[in-house]
């Protein structure tokens, strides 16, 4: 009944987005810009032999989710702090 | 003769006079193979995507000829069919004034040729999904009435009857001399690629499930529609041998592709079909896309080029010719959880196997256990309808580019086939390129690692 009642909720929020959205066409698999992606995947490739690519960007994705999961803390945080009688 | 002249097409355009410019970039063009022989008829359709009208048709007679060619008359047949390869009836068209040949055009080299334009005094009218045909035309310095021309139906079935670019058996000398026909590829107009404009059209169901046991055997109903009769396409020989179907289903957890087919055992005449696939899927949440597609065998589909039937557009070569596809929902294979939590998400009609008769004043943890399924266990077809609707967003933009862009970016990886590299015949990647690369990434990971260290330094929990 909880987990019923969660779904329809979402269903309905998303069946209210689909429906502003309900002029547009639905997105043709193979379009420009999955194949940009997929032509960059070339470019990656063939850059990657020469230079470590793939070692800068798991520094930065590794970066990237620290510094997230950081923000993350001290919002938390921040948030805990306001409640009442907290400090 | 103008046969051999011509022999070299490598592209085409109609600008039309309503703003409708359709044409095949030199670029593309040149990846087109060259025709040689004057005896070949081959033979150009396009399909209009919208209505208007046109004056105009522009094509690319590459390489015609040699030098002292330049200047020569060129015109256009134009036939407005009904359907295509299968057309009954056209109405045909031959472009009042001619364009001359530029002196760039006997030139080997792509970048000197250019279009060369002939004209109807008046605009011709086209509507959207008309199929036309066009062929290039010398009218030898003589206005050309329609008297003169044959019968466009029964010489061009005939050409497509004796195969993908081969010799017009029954077009007579006479009229071979007096019109050559030296237009290159069957091309379709518009972004190249599946669906294309193909007058065909398959709708596949959502699937069915039959996942009543604990098994993982997975049943799927797909019922599909043809709109056009493709069982002919077996017998022309230039068109696909067979239809069939293929169904590839994509593990949207771990990546993993499973293909199936194509099945040229199914029913490929016009109207509504049902095709059953049974496999064994591991438990996990799927999607799966369902295609019709052509065989091609033997067929000298061109290098570079795809068979889309019943054109051929040159983005990729292929032995098979995808004909239309159509995506089904995602959908879930949960049997296995059969065994650990008693149900199967995949049976409407088994949910509450969970739940225990043995509810009553002296077993109440029974009791408990049916309220907490009650409370808690989604209804298969709440789930079912959250899956649609999932897909349904998954599919509009702008977060279907999202969801695209996504799935293509995790499918990048560093064994794709390079853009470019390095000659092998020059050692650069084995004395340089490795060594530096390896020392760069060591370099990279002390860096961050010390700067990492540092950033912890400043952390203030």
């Amino acid at each position: 009944m909880i987990t019923n009642a969660l779904l329809n909720i979402l269903i309905l929020f998303l069946n209210g987005i689909i429906a502003l959205l309900s002029s547009r066409q639905d997105v043709l698999p193979n379009n420009d810009i999955t194949n940009a992606v997929l032509t960059a995947d070339g470019y990656y490739s063939a850059m990657n032999a020469y230079f470590p690519v793939d070692t800068i960007l798991a520094i930065v994705t590794f970066w990237l989710l620290f510094e997230f999961l950081y923000f993350g803390y001290k919002l938390i945080k921040w948030a805990y702090s306001k409640v009442p009688g907290i400090t | 003769m103008l046969g051999s002249i011509f022999g070299l097409l490598l592209g085409f355009a109609i600008r039309a006079s309503a703003a409708t410019i359709i044409e095949v970039t030199p670029e593309q063009a040149s990846t087109i193979p060259l025709q040689t022989s004057s005896s070949n008829l081959w033979i150009p359709a396009i399909e209009f995507q919208d209505t208007g009208s046109f004056d105009t048709v522009c094509m690319i007679p590459g390489f015609a000829g040699s030098p002292g060619s330049e200047g020569i008359p060129i015109g256009y047949y134009l036939w407005q069919v009904d359907g295509w390869p299968s057309f009954t009836e056209g109405t045909f068209y031959v472009t009042d004034n001619y364009g001359s040949l530029p002196a760039g055009n006997t030139s080997s080299d792509p970048a000197d040729w250019e279009y060369v334009c002939a004209t109807f005094d008046t605009p011709i009218a086209y509507n959207a999904g008309d199929a036309w045909l066009i062929a290039v035309i010398d009218p030898g310095g003589t206005a050309i009435t329609s008297g003169d021309v044959p019968s466009p139906y029964s010489n061009i079935q005939t050409v497509i009857n004796d195969g993908f670019l081969s010799s017009p058996t029954n077009f007579t000398a006479s009229k071979t001399a007096s019109y050559d026909f030296v237009v290159p590829l069957i091309v379709s107009l518009g972004t190249p690629g599946p669906p294309g404009p193909v007058p065909t059209s398959i709708e596949i169901t959502y699937p069915t499930f039959a996942t009543s046991t604990a098994s993982t055997t997975f049943e799927t109903t797909i019922d599909y529609t043809i709109g056009t009769d493709l069982s002919g396409f077996s017998t022309t020989g230039e068109l696909p041998d067979d239809i069939g179907i293929e169904i590839i289903i994509l593990d949207n957890f771990s990546g993993t592709q499973y293909t199936y087919g194509p099945d040229y055992s199914i029913d490929s005449s016009t109207g509504a079909h049902t095709y059953t696939l049974e496999v064994e899927l591991p438990q996990s949440n799927y999607s799966m896309t369902a295609s019709l597609v052509g065989d091609y065998g033997s067929i000298p589909v061109p290098d570079g080029c795809e068979p889309i039937p019943p054109f051929v557009t040159c983005t990729g070569s292929q032995d098979e010719g995808r004909l239309v596809t159509d995506v089904v929902g995602g959908f879930s294979v949960v049997n296995g959880l059969y065994d650990y939590v008693g149900f199967d998400y995949g049976d409407p009609n088994s949910l509450l196997g969970l739940a225990t008769t043995t509810c009553s004043v002296t077993q109440l943890g029974g009791c408990v256990q049916n309220a907490l399924i009650f409370a808690f266990a989604p209804a298969p077809d709440v789930l079912k309808r959250f899956q649609n609707t999932w897909q349904q967003i998954q599919n509009k933009p702008p977060f279907g580019y999202v969801f695209q862009t996504i799935a293509a970016l995790r499918g990048m990886n560093t064994d794709a086939e390079p853009a470019f590299e390095f000659p092998d015949s020059i050692p650069f990647q084995d004395t340089i390129f490795d060594p530096f690369r390896t020392g760069l990434a060591a370099l990279l990971w002390l860096v961050f690692g010390v700067t990492f260290v540092q950033r912890l330094g400043k952390i203030h929990i």
